[in-house]
C-alpha cells in the first residue's frame, strides 16, 4: 500500500476527537527489552493532546503463532487483543510491523467467521503505528528535540510494504535539532530479522543483517534509528559483535528527546 | 519435479561459502536489478500495467476450461495437435512417442522450466536420443550436468573460470582445444557448435511465455535467438507448457509482454518475441512439418480452488528472486528444486508436496519485496504463510518449533502468568547484562548469538514502570 | 471407459473453478468482441523518430531512404567493409527489386552459412522500436535468424504507435501466418558472468532500411 493510501484511510476516517483516548499497545519486545521506547511514545502521544493508557492484559500481537503457521493459537491471541483494546478512540503501537498485524492480519484470520471478523476489521481501522499515526491521522509535529548526531534510518519491512511508512519518519526526524540524515545503500532491504527466522536460520540472518551493517558503516553515520525493536535488536546485536560504536535507537526515542540514556546494546556506563 | 528437502542446511551453507556465488550475486544486482529499477521508473504507467497483468490472469483463471478449449480448437484448426498431460511422467511420455514417431535421433531445445520440471532430458536421452540444450545458460548447464539456479538466468552461479574448465574439455572435439577467459569467445564457440545441430534436429522442443486462446499461439521471448532457430529448423516442433500460460487475444498479450521484460531483463522489449502457430503453410520454404503442443497440469488445475490460484499468474520472471535478500544471500541451488526464490518456495510444495518441498516454505522472514516487484502482484508471502499452516496442520513443522510456539502461545493467553514469568526473567537477564549492555553468549541462544550479540533488557518491563506511575 | 487426459485434466479444472460452465463458455466468447482497453504508455513524439530512437538504442542502425530503388547501392555501401563476397539470401517477396546483377542471390530460406540476409517488415513498431515480420512462402523466418548481418526493410507509413496496433496488421492477412517475429535488437546473451554479448545465436547486426515508399 501507497504513502497515499494510508492519507487516504486517515482522511476519511473520523475527524479525531480533540482529547483522544489512545491505548498503547507497547508491543512485546518493548515490555520486556526496551521500556524507554514505549516511554517515549506514551511523551509523543500525551504532548499530542491524547490520554494514554497502557491496558494491563496486552501481551503481544500473535504473529509469531501467526507467521508459523500456528493460525488457532493466532486466533485465541487476536481475540483476546480485540477485547483488551475494545472501546478506545485508537490504538497505538511503536512497530509497524506489530501494526500492521492488527490492520492488515487480523481481518484476514477471521475470514470465515463473520462476527469476529466484524470486530477485527472495527479494530483495525482505529489502530496505527505510532510514527504515522502523528503524522496522518493528528498531524501533529513534536515539539522538537535535539541529538547532534548523523543518523541513518532503516525501513522495517512491514511497516514500509503493509502500512506504507517511508517518508513519516523522516519528515519528524528532519525537525530534530543538530540531526543529520543521510541515506544508506538499500535501506528498505530486510535486515536478516524476520522474527523466529532469526534463529531458526542463523547464517542466512547472519549474512543478511552483514549486509546491512555493510552499508550503515559506509555511511559514516554516528547512529542507526528505525521504527521497530526487533530490527533494531538485530542490527544493533551485530554492529556490537563487529566492534562498532555505531549506535542504535528507536525514532521515538529520538523525537522525544529520550535518546541520551544508553542506546540498544550498549553499557549503562558509557564513558 | 525431483525437489531435495533434505541438506537445506547444508546448501545454504554451501551458497553462503561459494565466493563466486556471491560475487555473481552482488553483480545481478547490479545489472538486472538496477536495470528492472529504471524501467519501471522509465514507465508511469508501469503500475497501472500491473493491475491489468493481475486482472487478465485472473479472469483467464477464473474461466481456463473455456480458454484452453478455445485455445485447443484454434490449434487443430491451424494445423496442430494438442496433447494433454496429467502429470510429468504423462508429459515425458507423450513427448517420447512423437519423437519415435518423427523417427528422431537429434532433439534441439530452447529454454524451458517446464521441461526442466517434468525432467524431459533424462527421459529422452534414456531412449537414446542426443538432446541439446541450445540457449547458452542452458548448453553450459547440460554439459556440466547441473540444474538451474535461476529461471531466467540459469547460470547465475557459474563463474567465467567454470565455464572455461567446462567448453575446453568438450569443445576440443569441434575445434576448440584453446581455454580461454574472453566471454565473446565462449559464446562464440557455442554459437558455432550448435549451428549444426539446429539443421541437424529432427524434433525442436521450445516452451512457452504465453499461450493466445484467440489464435491457438505459442509465445516464446529471447534475446538469443536459439528459441527461434530451435521452432523453424526442426522437422518437428513441440512446446511443452503448463496450462495456466493462456491469455484470451492478442491485445492481453501486449499488456503482459510489457511486463515480462521489464521484470525479468529491465528492458523494454527482448531481441526477440515470435508467436509460433501450427506447423508450416503449404508454399512455405521454412517452418516445421508438425507442431505439437503438450499442456501439462501437474498439480496446477488444484491450485485453481482457493487461496494459490493466485500463484497461478505467475508469469516466470525472475523479479521476486533478484529482490529476494533470502536467495540474493543463498542462490538458487540452496532451494534443491527448479524453482528457486520465493516463487519457487511456492511452487515447489505445491507440483511435489510438502514431504518433497521441507522447509522452503519457512526459510523466509516475510518481508514483502517479492509481492511488491511481482508484476502481476502475487502475494508471495502470504501463500508462503498459508503453507506453514498447511504444515503446521499436518504435523510436518519440527518438534521443538511446535513445542516452542504452542508454549509461548499458552503463556501469552494467561496475560497475569505471563507478566509474572517475564518480569522475573527480564530482572534475571537485565542484572546479568548490564555491565555490558549486550550478551555475547547465552544458553540455550546460539541461533542468535553465534553471528551477533544480544541487547540486554532494561531490567524492569515496561508493564511494571508503567503500574508504578500508575500509582503515582 | 478409461477417460482420456484431457477429461481428466479438464474435470479437475472445473471441480476446481464449479458447476457454471456455461457462462465461463460464454465469458470466454464474449471476451473476443470486448476487449478492454489495458493501460498503454503514452508518449507523444513523432512515430518515425521514435521508432529510430529506439531502434538504435537497441544497437540497430536505420538508414532512410527516399526509394527502395535506392537498396541495392545501401547495401553496396554496408557490404563494402566485409570484401569481395558478395553470396546473399533475399526474401522471395523482394525478388522484383532492382539488385546489382553481380550478387550472387539465393531466393529462398536461410542456409548453414549466412553471412547476410534481406527480408522485409510488415511493420514496425515506434513504442520500442521493433520491426514485425511475418512468414509465408515468400518470406521464410529462417532469414530474420541465421545470417550474421540482417537487412530489413521497412516502409515508413507502416510504423504504428503502439504494440497493440500491429495485431490488425497481422489478422487481415488472408492467412493467418506460422511465425510472427517481433524483431527489436540484434541477437545479444549475457549467460557467461552476465557479461552482455552480441551475437549469441542470430544476427551480430541488423540494419533497417527505412523507406519513403515501394514500388
Ligand atoms: S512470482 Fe511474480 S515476480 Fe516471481 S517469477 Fe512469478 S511473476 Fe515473476
Amino acid at each position: 500500500m501507497t504513502v497515499q493510501t494510508v492519507n487516504a484511510i486517515a482522511a476519511g476516517a473520523p475527524k479525531a476527537p480533540a482529547n483522544p483516548r489512545v491505548a498503547l499497545f507497547v508491543t512485546c519486545l518493548v515490555d520486556l527489552i526496551r521500556p524507554n521506547i514505549g516511554f517515549a511514545a506514551v511523551k509523543l502521544l500525551e504532548d499530542a493532546g491524547c490520554r494514554v493508557e497502557a491496558p494491563r492484559a496486552q501481551v503481544c500481537c500473535g504473529q509469531p503463532a501467526y507467521n508459523s503457521g500456528d493460525f488457532a493459537s493466532a486466533r485465541r491471541i487476536a481475540q483476546q487483543v480485540i477485547t483488551t483494546f475494545a472501546g478506545f478512540d485508537y490504538v497505538v503501537g511503536p512497530s509497524g510491523s506489530c501494526m500492521a498485524t492488527i490492520r492488515k492480519d487480523y481481518p484476514a484470520l477471521f475470514e470465515d467467521d463473520a462476527a469476529w471478523r466484524d470486530k477485527a476489521n472495527e479494530l483495525a481501522g482505529r489502530s496505527f503505528e505510532l510514527i504515522s499515526f502523528l503524522t496522518d491521522v493528528l498531524h501533529v509535529t513534536p515539539a522538537t528535540s535535539a541529538m547532534n548526531a548523523t543518523a541513518t534510518y532503516h525501513d522495517s519491512c512491514s511497516g514500509l510494504r503493509s502500512l506504507g511508512i517511508k517518508q513519516q519518519p523522516r519528515d519528524l526526524l528532519s525537525n530534530v535539532t543538530g540531526l543529520k540524515l543521510v541515506e544508506m545503500q538499500d535501506s528498505d532491504v530486510c535486515c536478516g530479522f524476520g522474527g523466529t527466522f532469526c534463529v531458526k536460520y542463523p547464517e542466512i540472518s547472519v549474512k543478511m543483517v552483514s549486509d546491512k551493517t555493510a552499508n550503515v558503516d559506509a555511511t559514516g553515520a554516528s547512529v542507526l534509528l528505525g521504527g521497530d525493536l526487533g530490527c533494531l535488536l538485530n542490527m544493533a546485536g551485530r554492529l556490537k559483535r563487529l566492534g562498532k560504536t555505531t549506535r542504535v535507537y528507536h525514532a521515538a526515542e529520538v523525537l522525544a528527546g529520550m535518546a541520551n540514556g544508553p542506546a540498544i546494546g550498549e553499557a549503562e556506563d558509557r564513558p | 519435479m525431483t525437489a531435495h528437502p533434505l541438506n537445506f542446511d547444508r546448501r545454504v551453507a554451501a551458497g553462503l561459502g561459494d565466493e563466486g556465488l556471491q560475487k555473481s550475486l552482488s553483480a545481478l544486482k547490479g545489472s538486472f536489478v538496477a536495470a528492472r529499477g529504471r524501467a519501471v521508473l522509465a514507465l508511469p504507467e508501469f503500475e497501472a500495467l500491473r493491475d491489468d497483468g493481475k486482472a487478465i490472469k485472473d479472469h483467464t483463471l477464473a474461466n481456463l476450461d473455456a480458454y484452453l478449449e478455445t485455445y485447443e480448437a484454434a490449434v487443430i484448426a491451424r494445423g496442430g495437435h494438442v496433447h494433454w498431460a496429467r502429470d510429468a511422467a504423462e508429459a515425458r511420455d507423450i513427448v517420447r512417442a512423437i519423437c519415435k514417431q518423427a523417427g528422431a535421433r537429434t532433439v534441439t531445445k530452447g529454454k524451458s522450466m517446464v521441461s526442466e520440471e517434468i525432467e524431459l532430458n533424462a527421459a529422452l536421452e534414456a531412449d537414446g536420443l542426443e538432446v541439446v540444450e541450445t540457449d547458452a545458460g542452458e548448453y553450459i548447464l547440460q554439459l556440466g550436468r547441473e540444474m538451474p539456479s535461476h529461471i531466467v538466468m540459469p547460470t547465475v552461479h557459474k563463474t567465467t573460470e567454470q565455464i572455461a574448465d567446462l567448453f575446453q574439455k568438450h569443445h576440443a572435439a569441434h575445434g576448440f582445444p584453446d581455454r580461454t577467459l574472453d566471454a565473446a569467445e565462449l559464446i562464440g564457440q557455442v554459437r558455432s557448435v550448435l549451428r549444426g545441430k539446429y539443421f541437424k534436429a529432427d524434433v525442436g522442443i521450445t516452451g512457452a511465455n504465453f499461450l493466445v486462446a484467440e489464435t491457438g499461439s505459442n509465445i516464446i521471448v529471447t534475446n538469443e535467438g536459439n528459441g527461434d532457430l530451435t521452432s523453424t529448423l526442426a522437422r518437428v516442433h513441440i512446446v511443452t507448457t503448463g496450462i495456466e500460460k493462456v491469455v484470451p487475444t492478442l491485445e492481453d498479450l501486449s499488456v503482459m509482454l510489457r511486463l515480462l521484460a521489464r521484470s525479468a531483463l529491465g528492458s523494454e522489449i527482448t531481441s526477440y518475441t515470435t508467436l509460433s502457430t501450427g506447423p508450416r503453410r503449404p508454399g512455405d520454404l521454412d517452418g516445421p512439418e508438425a507442431y505439437h503442443v503438450v499442456l501439462i497440469d501437474n498439480g496446477r488445475a488444484n491450485m485453481l480452488s482457493g487461496h494459490f490460484r493466485e500463484m497461478l499468474r505467475c508469469i516466470r520472471c525472475g523479479a521476486c528472486m533478484n529482490h529476494c535478500p533470502v536467495y540474493m544471500s543463498v542462490g538458487g541451488h540452496a532451494y534443491g528444486s527448479v524453482y528457486p526464490g520465493p516463487m519457487g518456495a511456492v511452487l515447489t510444495p505445491m507440483i511435489s508436496g510438502h514431504e518433497a518441498a521441507g522447509e522452503l516454505p519457512h526459510a523466509c522472514t516475510l518481508n514483502g519485496r517479492c509481492q511488491s516487484v511481482c508484476p502481476v502482484k502475487i502475494p508471495l508471502p502470504d501463500l508462503l504463510r498459508r503453507l506453514r499452516h498447511e504444515q503446521w496442520e499436518q504435523k510436518l513443522v519440527s518438534g521443538t518449533v511446535r513445542f516452542g510456539i504452542s508454549a509461548w502461545a499458552w503463556l501469552a493467553l494467561r496475560p497475569r502468568l505471563y507478566r509474572a514469568t517475564t518480569s522475573l526473567a527480564m530482572r534475571v537477564l537485565g542484572r546479568l547484562g548490564r555491565s555490558k549492555g549486550a550478551f555475547r553468549w547465552l544458553p540455550l541462544a546460539s541461533g542468535w548469538t553465534d553471528g551477533r550479540d544480544l541487547p540486554a533488557p532494561e531490567g524492569l518491563t515496561f508493564s511494571e514502570l508503567w503500574a508504578r506511575r500508575q500509582q503515582r | 471407459m478409461i477417460p482420456s487426459s484431457r477429461d481428466v485434466v479438464l474435470g479437475r479444472i472445473r471441480n476446481a473453478l464449479g458447476p457454471d460452465r456455461a457462462a465461463r463458455a460464454n465469458a470466454a466468447v464474449q471476451r473476443r468482441s470486448d476487449i478492454p482497453v489495458w493501460t498503454r504508455p503514452v508518449f507523444l513524439d513523432d512515430d518515425t523518430e521514435r521508432f529510430i530512437a529506439k531502434a538504435e538504442a537497441s544497437f540497430c542502425t536505420v538508414e532512410r531512404l527516399a526509394s527502395i530503388n535506392g537498396a541495392g547501392e545501401a547495401v553496396e555501401r554496408l557490404l563494402a567493409v566485409r570484401g569481395p563476397d558478395r553470396d546473399l539470401s533475399i526474401a522471395p517477396s523482394l525478388i522484383k527489386m532492382p539488385w546489382p546483377q553481380s550478387w550472387k542471390i539465393n531466393f529462398g530460406a536461410g542456409r548453414l552459412i549466412e553471412k547476410v540476409s534481406i527480408t522485409d517488415a510488415l511493420a514496425g513498431i515506434a513504442e520500442t522500436g521493433s520491426l514485425v515480420f511475418c512468414s509465408e512462402a515468400s518470406r521464410p523466418a529462417s532469414l530474420n535468424f541465421l545470417p550474421e548481418l540482417h537487412i530489413a526493410v521497412l516502409r515508413r507509413c507502416d510504423i504504428v504507435h503502439h504494440l497493440e496496433d500491429i495485431w490488425p496488421k497481422v489478422r487481415a492477412l488472408p492467412v493467418w501466418p506460422r511465425a510472427v517475429n517481433i524483431v527489436s535488437a540484434p541477437s545479444r546473451t549475457a549467460d557467461v558472468a552476465q557479461i552482455v554479448v552480441r551475437p549469441a545465436h542470430g544476427p551480430k547486426a541488423l540494419h533497417i532500411l527505412l523507406v519513403e515508399e515501394l514500388p
